[in-house]
């Protein structure tokens, strides 16, 4: 009967496989999602995500090559990126690189994935004007405060106060930011923010304080990151190594444990003791 | 934090000028693969690549040279350390929730788990006559007074240090206790040889548990794979309503991917409480009641496939709700 | 009983010479069930514990039904040949090895059943290699080899002088390899005082041991269920009631075996109808203990009852009306009615007494783990019917009749090897000063 089920089901796996082989001449299309992000050092995150949308589930593709280019007529090349397990792939331009941009003083990055037999290729553009924010923390007669600097960084290099934008002050936390406060900038391009007192932060306190302007439609993605000591120091895991859960048993448990067995058995080989003495007849 | 180190180490790694990003080909756990089970882009590993050097040129190297980052592998030794420092916590918005059911389908795929073996469940719940009905996924609460990590003869399931609850499925005996120890039915037993399409090369983590083994108890580890990665669970980054919030209780931080709120306001604001408290396990799952709905709990019942509907179909406010006129059974 | 020990012998020598064509018939039989059973075991092997009734909220069934069933059975040998060798009760003699063989066998048989409810076959040694002792199945694997150890070397105790009676026995008419195997477990025993003192003093020390492990060792199988959070289990009654319900059962096995032996080896001249009455009496006691025990647990989850409990109360009473009413009621009241009066007392209405018990007290286990499965904490919500209700397959009931044909043969050998009443016991002389003493007075 079992190898009558395993032929039947081999031969589903086969038809089903060769109906799957020949849906594949159709290429399929994938989703490359496409972000910069200019970070507290003054370089840029290139931030790429290629999908494909199956079932109404987004899947990763992982091993695909995304290139970067900067501008289309003067192509600046950052090649060679290639797409992690969750689809991502992320390439950095150095602070300091001069990107070539256009009168207006827009950005331009493209990311492109070329395709192969299997998919389609795709593609995605990044525009933005530049500029800066930046982040300090310091005490204001005892307030732990926050403040906040933006600057728009104009074609010639010069910088100007970047006035009238909300910053989102937040902490960084294992899986993301939790934010604690907005910062309006005024015309100064400043901004300051009252810190809450009783965050944890890690085992000694500290604090990873970003701001960030996300997703502006002039600006882009902005950030700046600080780390101060104003946290309440994380507490310890407790470690419990006895307990009924443990790998290690509590120690009445063991301590019961032997003197019943220690009873039943030392009964026992006194019995075959007394056997032993029966056979040879003392 | 860790994730700007991580960010960091990736940026020293590309300034080697060996790496292109994270580029991860090995360990491909719930990528989506091109058909045929090979990566995307195959063909060219053999290839060479531009890579952009420390000062700003671009360099040739070739593909193989390149020694992608790989997923840290954890093994049945490693598994039994949770992660440093951290103690997890989920709260789960039974307001939000429409049954939607995108968390079990994440959870199956992620896992490779058969089609009659979910770790992630829906009830519809209904306390009392006059209470109202709601939906309540339910994944493993990973209590602090874990029954089935006590009652287990082989350590085949134990509880780390940053909460976790864990099954070693490759100890396990396969006794059953653990599941009637578990008071909440969170676990669930491989009755067969899994019907499921798994490289029988993966080698076997606890941490993610696959492949799935005939014989032995499942049940939902909170994606501690992802975890590592600063990544959320997979039934919190799949729900489309938000309703599965997840975070380290010891930074009072919990997200959904979308909101991220300290858990103490959060629990504090919303009355958020745990299922069964008096038992007394602890469980590290917490409900927030579904007060101020944002849909009416038909609406989970009338958007599921009729194979899943017929799950619900004996329950006394199904019958009463949906079939009213069609002939009492 | 004034026969020396000679004309018992060869009273009994029939019983250990050549199987009679009956007795291979019979043994057949039971060969078949058991193959079949075995056959049931390697397609559950093959297929996985699908085969099963068993699913994820019932996940133990018919298996551990049985497992706690054998296991009680093996009560019957602890209390009687325990507790009546230490009372020095005169009726004993002739029904004590009997109930020495039913702890032996169903000792053995019963773990087996755990065994087949175990996923993985292949990693049985992991409860020896990684042990966690917090866990009630270690105990479980502790006391039972614990005491198996126990009741095979008291079981042997009781056997040396009747070995040794074997050895010297000239008319006994069987292979030669057998009165070889009697020479050599007699162990040079020839009854000198100084081994008689000895063996007196060894079954006396087991006797109390064997008592003492069975009540241990059938708690821990309660334990198993009483220490969950399960609606049901969650008591603290189950340790002494699972042992009343054991020795219950125990005790009923007894008295069938008594009517079996006594008719096939015509044994009416020792075991009596006063025997039945006898052990019908303690039948009479010990079941009255169960209704108590039942009825108290029962009581107690209905009155004051928790949501849980009044499901699972609701359950039983709607699903298992009929179990329910077999094990709870009629398995208490048809054997107290019978051995109540004194006109119901014969030796055939006290083995159907006996019957009922069995039956009853497999529907008590069945009960007890079966509807709290079925009643968890969260409500089962599937479309799966077998996920709903347990039903057992055929697999598990091969594997059901196998154990009890497994009882059935091993009784069968063991009554060919060994008379099924002790001669040493019938034709020893009760001496009343020795053993228990009062501490001297010192001044």
């Amino acid at each position: 009967m079992r190898p009558l089920y395993i032929l039947l089901t081999s031969l589903f796996i086969v038809a089903f496989t060769f109906k799957a082989t020949s849906q594949e001449t159709e290429k399929k299309t994938p989703d490359l999602t496409f972000t910069v992000k200019k970070l507290t050092d003054g370089s840029y995150e290139l931030k790429s995500r290629l999908t494909y949308m199956d079932r109404k589930i987004d899947f990763p593709i992982a091993g695909a090559a995304i290139n970067y280019s900067v501008d289309s007529e003067s192509p600046l090349n950052i090649e060679g990126n290639v797409t992690d397990k969750n689809g991502y792939a992320y390439a950095y331009i150095k602070p300091g690189v001069i990107l070539p941009r256009s009168k207006e003083g827009v950005i331009t990055i493209n990311a492109t994935y070329s395709g192969n037999e299997l998919y389609e290729s795709a593609s995605g553009e990044a525009l933005f004007n530049e500029a800066r924010i930046k982040v300090t923390c310091e005490m204001v007669d005892t307030i732990q405060t926050v403040k906040v600097e933006g600057f728009k960084i104009n074609p010639d290099g010069s910088e100007s106060p970047l006035a009238e934008e909300t910053v989102v002050v937040s902490v960084q936390r294992m899986f993301s930011r939790l934010p604690v406060g907005e910062v309006t900038l005024d015309e100064s391009g400043t901004g300051s923010l009252e810190f809450p007192v009783n965050l944890p932060g890690d085992s000694i306190g500290n604090l990873h304080v970003v701001a960030f302007i996300a997703e502006h439609e002039t600006y882009g993605n902005l950030e700046s990151a600080a780390t101060v000591q104003w946290g309440i120091p994380k507490q310890k895991v407790l470690v419990t190594h006895r307990a009924l859960w443990t790998q290690i048993a509590p120690l009445w448990m063991i301590v019961s444990l032997t003197i019943l067995l220690v009873g039943v058995w030392a009964h026992y080989a006194y019995v075959i003791f007394q056997l032993r003495r029966i056979k040879n007849r003392v | 934090m860790e994730k700007s180190e991580a960010r960091k180490s990736r940026r020293n790694f590309l300034r080697l000028g060996l790496g292109a990003g994270a580029a991860t080909i090995a360990g491909l756990a719930g990528v989506k693969i091109a058909k045929g089970g090979e990566p995307a882009d195959k063909k060219e590993l053999t290839e060479t690549i531009k890579v952009l050097t420390p000062d700003g040129k671009v360099v040739e190297v070739e593909k193989s040279s390149i020694m992608p980052p790989k997923d840290v592998f954890i093994d049945r030794k490693q598994a039994h350390q949770g992660i440093p420092g951290r103690k997890f916590v989920m709260v789960i918005d039974l307001a939000k929730c429409k049954n939607a059911r995108k968390c079990v389908e994440a959870c199956q795929e992620g896992h490779k788990l058969p089609h009659d073996h979910e770790w992630m469940k829906l009830y519809l719940l209904k306390d009392s006559d006059n209470s109202a009905p709601y939906w309540f996924p339910k994944p493993c609460f990973h209590c602090d007074n874990p029954l089935c990590v006590s009652v287990c003869p082989v350590g085949a399931t134990y509880k780390r240090t940053d909460g976790i609850v864990l099954v070693d499925t490759e100890r396990c005996i396969g006794c059953k206790f653990c599941m009637t120890g578990c008071p909440y039915s969170a676990r669930v037993f491989h009755w067969k040889k899994p019907d499921v399409k798994v490289d029988e090369n993966t080698p076997y983590s606890p941490e993610v548990n696959i492949p799935p083994k005939e014989g032995t108890v499942g049940k939902c580890i909170f994606c501690p794979d992802k975890l590592r990665n600063n990544e959320l669970p997979r039934c919190a980054t799949a729900c489309p309503m938000g309703v599965i919030y997840f975070g380290d209780i010891l930074e009072d931080t919990v997200t959904n991917g979308t909101e991220t709120v300290r858990f103490s306001e959060l629990i504090a604001s919303k009355g958020g409480y745990r299922y069964m408290e008096h038992l007394g396990t602890e469980p590290s799952v917490y409900y927030l009641p579904p007060t101020e709905r944002q849909f009416p709990w038909e609406r989970g019942y009338e958007g599921i496939p009729d194979s899943i509907k017929s799950r619900y179909d004996n329950l006394d406010v199904i019958k009463e709700t949906f079939h009213k006129d069609s002939n009492p059974k | 009983m004034e026969k020396t020990s000679d004309v018992i012998l060869k009273e009994f020598a029939p019983q250990l010479e050549n199987p009679s064509r009956k007795w291979w018939l019979v043994f057949g039989v039971m060969l078949m069930l058991f193959i079949i059973g075995i056959y049931g075991l390697t397609y559950q092997i093959s297929y996985g514990h699908d085969v099963t009734g068993m699913r994820d909220h019932v996940v133990w069934g018919v298996y551990i039904v049985n497992f706690i069933f054998f296991m009680g059975l093996s009560y019957a040998g602890a209390i009687l040949s325990g507790a009546l060798h230490l009372m020095k009760t005169p009726w004993r003699k002739p029904i004590m090895r009997m109930g020495e063989l039913i702890t032996v066998i169903s000792l053995l048989i019963g773990p087996c059943f755990i065994l087949f409810c175990v996923g993985r076959f292949d990693r049985l040694h992991y409860l020896i290699l990684y042990p966690r002792i917090q866990s009630p199945i270690t105990w479980d694997v502790i006391a039972i080899s614990t005491d198996i150890v126990g009741c095979l070397l008291y079981l042997y105790l009781s056997f040396i002088e009747d070995f040794a009676k074997l050895r010297d026995f000239k008319g006994l008419n069987v292979p030669a390899w057998k009165k070889k195997l009697y020479k050599i477990l007699a162990m040079n025993y020839t009854g000198t005082p100084m081994q008689v003192k000895l063996i007196k003093r060894s079954k006396n020390i087991m006797a109390a041991m064997v008592i003492s492990i069975a009540i241990i060792v059938y708690s821990v199988l309660a334990w198993i269920f009483g220490v969950t959070l399960q609606p049901g289990w969650h008591s603290t009654i189950f340790g002494p009631y699972f042992v009343i319900a054991a020795v219950y059962s125990g005790t009923g096995l007894l008295i069938v075996l008594m009517w079996f032996y006594r008719k096939i080896f015509k044994l009416e001249e020792y075991i009596t109808c006063q025997h039945f009455v006898n052990v019908g009496i303690m039948l009479l006691i010990l079941g009255a203990f169960y209704g108590y025990f039942t009825f108290s647990d029962y009581l107690t989850k209905w009155y004051g009852s928790v949501k849980m409990d009044k499901v699972l109360i609701d359950h039983l009473f709607k699903q298992y009306f009929w179990e329910f009413v077999v094990a709870n009621y009629v398995g208490v009241i048809v054997p107290m009615v019978i051995l109540a009066f004194k006109k119901f007392r014969t030796v055939n209405l006290i083995t159907f007494g006996a019957v009922v018990t069995l039956i009853s007290l497999w529907f008590n286990r069945y009960l007890i783990v079966v509807p709290t499965l079925e009643t968890p904490f969260l409500p089962i919500q599937d479309n799966r019917l077998a996920w709903i209700k347990y039903t057992p397959t055929w697999v598990e009931f091969s594997l059901f009749t196998a154990g009890i044909a497994v009882f059935v043969m091993l009784m069968m050998i063991a009554a060919k090897f060994i008379p099924i009443i002790s001669v040493s016991e019938l034709t020893e002389k009760e001496e009343e000063t020795e053993n228990v003493n009062c501490a001297p007075k010192t001044v």
